[in-house]
């Protein structure tokens, strides 16, 4: 693995982690970060997440991670699942 | 005996003004109090109209001081309005019925508490604390206390302030409309508003007094679907709505006018319309003239329901119908023709409807009107509790509740633990907060050990009135966290779903499915009993529920004696399906009347007999404000169907209202 690469993932899976626990805590999950999907739907029958909890979702991450979702219309398409919020952190920085 | 509750008086403090006056002539020119807000900043906001009540737009109070302040003024008002001295409350027999929600550090019995002092109303003073239908219930529930002779003359009503947070939160839902609020209108989203307003609900032929209308009934469900958003069927509204019919034993064809909730936001508005289609049929639903007065009032909270049914009251008597402000013109899926002019519509009508729906799913329904009531005194059912569960620290079931009564001894400490997941394993239960958590344990071992199974109709027979103080702690300090933290732009949306008193009832109804009449009420101490009396008293003359589960949850509740906190939760099953255990007497005074409330409760089971058992709140959990008397109650059933006695009597005086429940053993009248 080129060290390109690791640190690539390195850093994936630390946002990864950090956004498990924003999860977990936003959604009071009586799970482990660990055991949240990163692919599973975050609404509907995935996580179980509605309009409200996705509206302090945004907050978190925003103040989190500098994301600029809140009143963004490209909200929608950046919060499906975890791994597409890691997307989104990763695009913001560059690291995409 | 049954008592028509005729309406003798009522007042308003408003955005369109102080004082009943105002608020009709404002009516009648279609004015709206919806303008921008001067009280807070409002530029963290995406919204920045509301309707502040006239004359207090500045006024930067404290909430409870204005709340007080607004309760006063109206109260005065609907006094004067009935013709009734000030000081006169005392010597009438007098109760006071408030729909008001605080989420703030106060308890929520406190505006009631104080209002009762200062217009020397000695009765009970009950809190209805169900966010926008408190004030519609606490009609419902004043008309109750009439009905039943309980009272010769109630103050019903309601009283919200618009405070930063409020608004804040509502703006982070994204519910808030930019501009003034248009119900039904192209236009989505509403405007908030406050006031206060009052009915004087009195027994007839007291006094030389006019009738301008008869609350001919009321009815109460829960949708068991979303803590802030109505189910989109309209299956809740509509139950109430068929409810509040079936109460005031009127057909649907004999509503003339319909004041609907509308709030202006898309959910509701749709919701409300579905409702009003599946109970009326679209011929007459179409037909029925509706409209929403929150484009004059804004959207008052737990003043809503008693300013619209007042706004109605009003209009009715110059032969009107209110209109919809702002309204120009229909959105899809609402109603077609709403009464949208400038001017209220010339119409002439018997019998009106009004509803309210609110967070947690709560719905109220009222039908009211010149029309006198057509049916024959109500036939009273006999009701009997069936079961109960009880949960704090060191108590997992009665029956470690009555070893707590044998010894005495302080629990222990250590957090109470509850497992739902494993308890109730096909529920979503994700989210869920502390209240909430132990309201739904209770609830869920109470009907299980009663054998009542949520499936079916019985989802809709099945009741829930639940008794605590406020909102649930940890969710309380979450949302005034982040509001601390990120400011009134950025509050934390989830928590502030969660902050309602009734937010619990509404997660434990929706977990269970839970759909009959359903509130949040409040007495501060004693609430748990508040709470089991009104489920007996509403088993007893209402046809629209077979069970109803009477439950009481404190937070965090300070412990008198060891200064520990405690969480604590009891739900009792009272059913009219015989069982063991009757509620054979019930009684309800005001809080410095506990001995009127046990000779009431001996005077309702009809016997001269001394209960032999006198159950006090256990020692050890008597500083658990609204669960220790329900402990007792919980204990009197154990105690009679283990054959300790025949006979019980539990009393409590609470803050606001003293209660008696007396038990008896149905058994041992059989062997005898």
């Amino acid at each position: 693995m080129t060290t390109d690469l690791s640190d690539y993932v390195a850093s994936r899976v630390a946002i990864l982690d950090r956004v498990r626990q924003i999860l977990r805590d936003t959604m009071k999950l009586k799970i482990e970060p660990e055991a949240i999907d990163p692919d599973a739907p975050l609404f509907g029958t995935g996580l179980g997440m509605d309009s409200v909890d996705a509206v302090e979702l945004v907050v978190q991450l925003d103040a989190v991670f500098g994301l600029e979702l809140a009143n963004s219309p490209l909200a929608s398409t950046k919060i499906r699942t975890v791994n597409t919020i890691v997307d989104a952190i990763m695009e913001v920085r560059g690291e995409s | 005996m049954s008592y028509a509750p005729h309406i003798t008086g009522w007042g308003v403090a408003s955005a369109l003004g102080v004082g009943r006056e105002r608020l009709r002539s404002a009516l009648l020119q279609g004015e709206t109090g919806i303008a921008p807000v001067r009280r807070f900043e409002t530029s963290p906001f995406k919204a920045h109209v509301g309707a502040m009540v006239a004359g207090y737009e500045l006024d930067d109070r404290d909430p409870t001081a204005l709340c007080h302040e607004f309760g006063s003024l109206a109260l005065r008002d609907a006094l004067e309005h009935a013709r009734l001295d000030l000081g006169c409350l005392r010597s009438r027999r007098a109760a006071l019925t408030l729909g008001a929600t605080l989420f703030g550090d106060e308890s929520t019995e406190s505006v009631a508490r104080d209002l009762a002092k200062k217009f020397s109303i000695d009765g009970p003073a009950i809190t209805v604390c169900t966010a926008c239908t408190s004030s519609t219930q606490a009609i419902g529930f004043g008309a109750d206390l009439i009905r039943e002779g309980l009272a010769d003359l109630v103050l019903a009503g309601g009283i919200d302030v618009l405070t930063p947070k409020l608004f804040a939160g509502f703006d982070a839902l994204g519910v808030l409309s930019e501009r003034p609020c248009t119900p039904f209108g192209l236009q989505m989203g509403t405007t908030l508003g406050e006031g206060a307003g009052f009915l004087v609900i009195e027994r007839g032929g007291l006094r030389d007094a006019v009738t301008y209308a008869v609350l001919r009934g009321y009815g109460l469900s829960g949708d068991a679907f979303h803590e802030t958003s109505p189910d989109p069927r309209g299956r809740g509204v509509a139950a109430a709505i068929q409810g509040a019919l079936d109460d005031a034993g009127a057909s649907k064809a004999e509503i003339g006018y319909f004041n609907a909730h509308g709030t202006g936001t898309m959910a509701n508005d749709t919701a409300e319309w579905c409702a009003v289609q599946s109970v009326f049929g679209s011929e007459l639903g179409g037909a029925l003239p509706i409209s929403s007065s929150k484009g004059h009032l804004g959207h008052a909270q737990s003043a809503a329901g008693v300013l619209e049914m007042i706004a109605t009251l009003e209009c009715m008597g110059e032969g009107l119908a209110p209109t919809t402000a702002g309204f120009q013109g229909p959105r899809p899926g609402g109603p077609p023709r709403p009464v949208g002019t400038k001017k209220p519509r010339p119409l002439a009508y018997d019998l009106a409807l009004s509803s309210n729906s609110a967070f947690g799913g709560n719905n109220c329904a009222l039908v009211f009107g010149s029309a006198e009531p057509t049916s024959e005194d109500e036939e009273r059912r006999p009701v009997f509790l069936s079961a109960a569960a009880a949960l704090s620290n060191s108590v997992s079931s009665v029956e470690e509740l009555a070893l707590i009564y044998e010894s005495e001894s302080a629990p222990t400490d250590g957090e109470l633990e509850i497992d739902l997941s494993s308890e109730l394993p096909r529920v979503d239960l994700r989210g869920i907060d502390r209240a909430s958590e132990l309201l739904t344990a209770v609830t869920s071992r109470a009907l299980g050990d009663a054998g009542v199974r949520l499936r079916g109709t019985v989802r809709e027979r099945t009741g829930l009135i639940a008794g605590l103080l406020r909102g649930s702690t940890d969710s309380l300090e979450r949302f005034h966290g982040s509001v601390d933290r990120r400011g009134l732009g950025a509050p934390d949306t989830t928590a502030f779903a969660q902050v309602l008193p009734s937010a619990a009832q509404g997660a434990c109804a929706k977990a269970l499915n839970i759909r009959g009449p359903q509130s949040t009420i409040t007495i501060g101490e004693g609430s748990g009993l508040m709470a089991a009396v009104l489920s007996a008293r509403m088993l007893a003359r209402r046809r629209d529920s077979d069970q109803i589960v009477a439950a009481a949850v404190d937070v965090r509740a300070d412990d008198v004696e060891g200064g520990a906190l405690f969480d604590a939760a009891c739900a009792l099953v009272l059913c009219t399906t015989p069982t063991a255990v009757e509620v054979a007497g019930v009684g309800l005074a005001g809080p410095d009347q506990l001995d009127e409330a046990i000779a009431q409760a001996q005077s309702s089971w009809g016997s001269n007999e001394r209960p032999e058992l006198v159950i006090e709140p256990p020692k050890p959990f008597a500083g658990l404000p609204a669960t220790s008397s329900c402990f007792a109650l919980a204990h009197a059933l154990g105690s009679l169907r283990r054959g300790s006695a025949r006979t019980a009597l539990v009393a409590s005086k609470g803050t606001t209202a003293s209660l008696a429940i007396i038990l008896v053993s149905t058994e041992v009248n059989h062997d005898n």
